[in-house]
């Protein structure tokens, strides 16, 4: 029996859709975020987790400065395992370990979104991490390059 | 006694009020909190009060405009210190010069953890780069000038330190702090009570290669002198060995020590050792002794997960029988060996429970520790 015979036009679009609302819903993408006044070319993954561990990247003679986004409990355990590589445990350690060996600060952390999103209007130069989507929601923000996609 | 607090309760209140000025005038100053409970248990002495010993690390650090900022105070019961007092600015992006007291740049450890016990996995650490004033055998401290940096190529870096400073005198008569069992000891320049005359120069050159810039794992070696004025106890000055009023020049000891070490990070495997080779030449009654010995450790750590993590280390010191140095420094294990086991709880806590067998150079000890230690 063939399947349009079985399902009407009607029922075969209410599937297209499902799929496609699915597909929207479950491919998250992480993204490296500045305002849009940062106007600086994107920087390598060996870049990109150097400054996270607090350690200067210079880009247009001005030293990026990174923030942690911890608003969100699942982007961040995302940003750990595939962008730095370490538990929290130990990111956190790392961190705290270079801070009181050398007396450099730390990587600053925000705890909310719009706190966030406030630091990078602030600074062209503050570079974070978030999802596409809220990204895509705010005109302000500039996706400098793109860090990680679900694959279904 | 409780004059004794105050004042250095006032000086440690000085030295981070340094840190108030950048705080009001830019708001990243870092603060760091490392607190610690200490039960010891050694075989020779029945369990007190004086087994407990809380203490406190603090330590903050921050920018006044171009001038870095970095300020370490140790309390405990009986020792109140200003561990570093730092003040410079950075040379390039990738290097800095500093002013003032800092740890001396020797080995792995030394530079890794010093006060921050949270930080190391276990709870004591190797006997040869134990804190001077606990009966370790290379001055901890320096007062002077540090100038260090990174060299960045590709993905691997070569970090370098340069020390110049005031190093340690050794106080044939002082008890041993930080938890040490030594009767002579070495003690560092005091900033806030400084007796230029009782110090002479140390100098040390540092130098480690990162394979990976952003990991752990690095090797590397460093050479030191250390001028060490020998403080004579004063049951020598009552003999007339070392007449102090007559005598118009310090007696001192050339430390000579160079050493290489190793970190080795892979996964939940940690592999940490150093060796050091020592050369002093030690003044006595009748000539200057000239002798040399060495010492070198390996600690073994494997994370199991997130929470437990035992781990295990020898200790081992050659060529050390009747070495003048080493008779002045009573409180010095030759060997021991050591296990472990550390248990990290959520909120930067850890405890652990730790038992090593010492040997000194006259008698042999058995030590069973545990510590709850935090990051704040």
């Amino acid at each position: 029996m063939k399947l349009s015979n079985r399902l009407s036009i009607k029922q075969i679009n209410i599937l297209l859709m499902s799929l496609l609302l699915s597909v929207s819903v479950f491919s998250k993408e992480l993204v490296l975020v500045a305002s849009t006044t940062a106007s600086y070319e994107p920087l390598s993954p060996f870049e990109v987790r150097k400054i996270f561990l607090g350690y200067p990247i210079t880009r247009a003679n001005n030293q990026l400065i990174a923030i942690r986004n911890k608003s969100d409990e699942e982007s961040y355990q995302i940003f750990l395992q595939k962008v730095i590589h370490l538990s929290a445990r130990n990111y956190e350690r790392r961190l705290m370990s270079k801070t009181f060996r050398t007396g450099t600060p730390t990587v600053l952390e925000a705890d909310t979104l719009p706190a966030l999103k406030n630091k990078l209007f602030n600074n062209e130069f503050n570079v974070s991490v978030m999802w596409l989507e809220d990204v895509d929601s705010d005109s302000n923000l500039r996706v400098i390059q793109r860090l990680w996609k679900q694959t279904n | 006694m409780l004059y004794i607090y105050s004042n250095y309760f006032i000086k440690i209140a000085l030295a981070f009020s340094f840190l108030a000025i950048p705080l009001k005038v830019y708001a990243e100053v870092n603060f760091l909190i490392f607190p610690e409970i200490r039960l010891d248990y050694n075989n020779d002495h029945s369990f007190s009060s004086d087994n407990i010993t809380p203490s406190v690390d603090i330590f903050a650090a921050g920018n006044l405009g171009f001038i870095n900022i970095l300020a370490e105070g140790y309390i405990s019961e009986d020792l109140q210190h200003i561990e570093r007092l730092q003040i410079g600015f950075n040379v390039t992006e990738s290097s800095r010069i500093w002013f003032g007291r800092h740890h001396n740049p020797f080995g792995y450890w030394h530079t890794q953890y010093h006060h921050g016990t949270f930080l190391q996995t276990s709870i004591s650490r190797p006997s040869m780069v134990e804190l001077g004033a606990a009966g370790g055998i290379v001055p901890s401290h320096s007062t002077g000038v540090l100038f260090e940096g990174e060299i960045e190529q590709r993905t691997s870096a070569w970090h370098y330190a340069l020390s110049i400073g005031l190093t340690s005198q050794l106080d044939s008569s002082a008890a041993g702090h930080h938890g040490g069992d030594s009767t002579a000891s070495l003690h560092d320049f005091d900033i806030f009570n400084p007796e230029p005359n009782d110090h002479e120069l140390g100098y040390a050159f540092r130098l480690a290669y990162l394979p990976d810039a952003l990991e752990e794992t690095q090797i590397g070696g460093f050479i030191t002198r250390e001028e060490i004025v020998l403080k004579p106890s004063p049951h020598l000055l009552s003999e007339g060995m070392h007449e102090e009023e007559s005598s118009t020049e310090n007696e001192i000891i050339t430390l000579d020590v160079v050493g290489v070490f190793l970190n080795f990070q892979h996964l939940d495997f940690h592999l940490i050792t150093e060796a050091y080779y020592l050369t002093s030449k030690v003044p006595t009654e009748m000539l200057v002794q000239t002798s040399s010995f060495s010492a070198a450790y390996l600690q073994i750590e494997y994370a199991v997960n997130e929470y437990w993590t035992p781990y295990m280390r020898v200790d081992r010191s050659f060529s050390y029988i009747n070495d003048p140095y080493l008779q002045l420094l009573d409180g010095y294990p030759v060997n021991a060996n050591t296990i472990g086991i550390r248990l990290d709880l959520p909120g930067n806590n850890a405890i652990k429970l730790e038992y090593s067998k010492r040997d000194f150079t006259h008698e042999n000890t058995d030590l069973w520790l545990m510590n709850w230690s935090a990051a704040w």
